[in-house]
């Protein structure tokens, strides 16, 4: 039961990584990014290649496979997930096209680079995936030992990743992107370069999303085509939704409670015999009808962005 | 030459497909200034649908209408319980895009709860190619040309001479001053989305003919390919769609068949992509308006 609750743990942690990554795309800067998935891919496959051997196990193909530390392997995510993101947002950002346009032209670009990595078995293996990635460390730990021990290291990520994207949206930087949200006409006007400030925003999400596929593939072992999806995304979406978009803090706790509630209670359920398509269906459809409520009632979340503090104005003579 | 003239008698095909489900989105798009990204569930419904009725009565024509009239009603109801709602909550209107796409993903599950996750079939007699003129089809294929030809005839005369027609266009040019004229916008947004559906049922149940055998997410792969004509034309305008459709649908047949049919859809995509990049409203138009979410 122990167990249990740390891999669940485990799993909100790495989650939450993702969420802050998004947070500063669409929290801060409102970029509707539906590749999003795609940096964490990225960074999963990465650390993947880097720290799996050449050829090891049998009837997978992948390139590279340098079998460097597992360390090495996550920078290689962050890095990866960060090029990811400016080759895709440069193609997404370079007009100022229509807001909708970035969530098509993003749309488009993840389920055609999932097509052709899932065809291309010389990539990563087409759709079946990266198997036997190595264990970061201590394998023959106990399986609780080791959770524990990935836990912690998941922690730390994910602390550290919580204080930069806080120091981020309290810097200059987080303010001028807030008022690219806002409205990026007024500031163009104002002198900033509103499609390197979306760029920047978008590489930085990408390398956080990178990180977090690290962590996963780390954890996991194993990687494929089925784990990115549109559906994920939105699911992130959801975590950030439910929980105030905008505010770190809020979307810690909003992912917290969507994967803990959802992903991991619905595993304690007994599967229904007749119907196991429930199940996981059930899922996408509830989440999906969690994000429909949220938005209707109660749009900024749990805890609402904090207002940046100004001083109070008053003009003489308001009636 | 003649492999030419059968991409081109597939292209055709596939634009026609492809026509009814870009001029759905067309209509939609041009009266609710927003991208509905559950369109392509529309089409699923409508072919499950047709699956459905399939098993009472095995009759094609029934079938496809019964599609389209459910997916018409779904729009419609989704417009009403959904879509309007929030637009009168939303601030910005990129949230109805995260709230179509999360509509997409719940209709996605709960048609795979229903009727499961394998692929399920809509059987056709079976269909023998025949020439007509330069071009090589099937009764089918022809069936579903002339579906297309005479939706797209119907909805110009619809749109051109009825008061419908007329309210419809004021509605799509400026919301506003259609209502300060007295059209009243809510029915004729409604009955844009009626119209919706039903054409994309069309769409719908034509894919689930020719495509052999298809799932949950057979209307939320050809939604990429539908954004990619209705961009390519232009968004909103009805025949800039039609235009679109036929240079995508041509365009994924002929690289289908001169390149490699595995990324056919693949290319269309890129061709949006380029399109986006070099002309961002579309090939087919003279203004550059920017319209900001």
């Amino acid at each position: 039961m122990l167990n249990f609750a740390v891999t669940g743990l485990i799993y909100i942690g790495i989650q939450c990584i993702l969420s802050l990554g998004m947070n500063v795309q669409w929290g801060l800067t409102g970029l509707l990014n539906l590749a999003y998935i795609v940096f964490m891919a990225a960074g999963a496959y990465a650390t993947s290649v880097l720290t799996l051997p050449k050829d090891q196990p049998p009837f997978t193909t992948y390139i590279l496979g340098l079998n460097l530390p597992f360390y090495v392997g996550m920078l290689g995510a962050v890095l990866a997930g960060g090029m990811v993101a400016a080759a895709i947002g440069v193609i997404a950002l370079g007009r100022r096209l229509r807001a909708d346009y970035l969530a098509v032209v993003s749309l488009v670009v993840a389920v055609v680079l999932a097509q052709v990595i899932a065809q291309d078995r010389t990539l990563f293996d087409g759709y079946q995936g990266l198997i036997n990635v190595p264990v970061p460390f201590g394998a023959a730990l106990s399986p609780l030992a080791y959770n524990l021990e990935f836990l912690g290291m998941t922690i730390i990520c994910a602390a550290g990743i919580y204080v930069l994207c806080d120091m981020l949206r309290k810097s200059p930087f987080g303010r001028t992107l807030r008022a690219v949200r806002e409205d990026d006409v007024a500031a163009e006007v104002f002198g900033h370069n509103v499609y390197v400030l979306k760029l920047k925003a978008f590489v930085f999400g990408g390398a956080v999303a990178g990180l977090a596929g690290s962590l996963t593939v780390l954890y996991v072992s194993s990687f494929n085509t089925a784990g990115w999806s549109v559906s994920e995304t939105l699911f992130i979406l959801t975590c950030l939704m439910v929980g105030g978009s905008g505010n770190n803090l809020g979307v810690i706790i909003g992912t917290a409670i969507v994967v803990g509630l959802f992903n991991q209670a619905t595993q304690l359920l007994p599967i229904f015999n007749s119907y196991p398509v429930l199940i996981t269906e059930g899922r996408i459809v509830v989440i999906a009808l969690l994000l429909l409520a949220a938005l209707r009632w109660r749009p900024q979340g749990l805890l609402p962005e904090r207002p940046s503090r100004t001083e109070e104005v008053s003009y003489a003579g308001n009636g | 030459m003649s492999g030419f003239w059968l991409a081109l008698s597939a292209g055709i095909i596939t634009a026609s497909i492809l026509g009814l489900s870009s001029v759905a989105m067309s209509l939609q798009f041009g009266v609710t200034r927003h991208a509905n990204f559950a369109h392509g569930e529309l089409l699923t419904i409508a072919a499950y649908t047709a699956v459905a009725v399939n098993g009472f009565e095995k009759n094609l024509y029934l079938d496809a209408l019964a599609g389209a009239l459910v997916s018409a009603a779904v729009a419609w109801l989704l417009n009403l319980v959904v879509v309007r709602p929030f637009r009168k909550v939303a601030k910005r209107l990129i949230l109805l895009l995260i709230v179509t796409a999360a509509l997409s993903q719940a209709i996605q599950g709960l048609l795979a709860i229903f009727f499961g996750l394998n692929d399920v079939v809509l059987p056709v007699p079976p269909q023998v190619a025949h020439k007509v003129g330069p071009f090589t089809w099937t009764a089918l294929d022809v069936l579903i040309l002339v579906t297309a030809v005479a939706a797209f005839i119907t909805l110009h005369l619809l749109l051109r001479y009825t008061s419908f027609g007329r309210a419809q266009r004021a509605v799509a040019d400026d919301p506003v001053l259609a209502r300060v004229v007295g059209i009243n916008t809510a029915r004729i947004i409604s009955l844009t989305w009626l119209l919706d559906g039903f054409f994309a049922g069309l769409a719908g149940v034509a894919l689930a003919a020719t495509v052999g055998s298809f799932n949950n997410l057979l209307g939320f792969n050809f939604l990429l390919v539908t954004f990619a004509a209705v961009i390519v034309g232009g968004i909103g305008k009805m025949y800039g769609a039609i235009g679109g459709a036929l240079i995508i649908g041509i365009v994924t047949e002929f690289s289908g068949f001169y390149l490699s049919s595995g990324f056919k859809q693949d290319f269309a995509l890129i061709v949006l992509i380029l399109v986006l990049i070099i002309r961002p409203n579309g090939l087919f138009t003279t203004l550059i308006s920017e319209v900001r979410a």
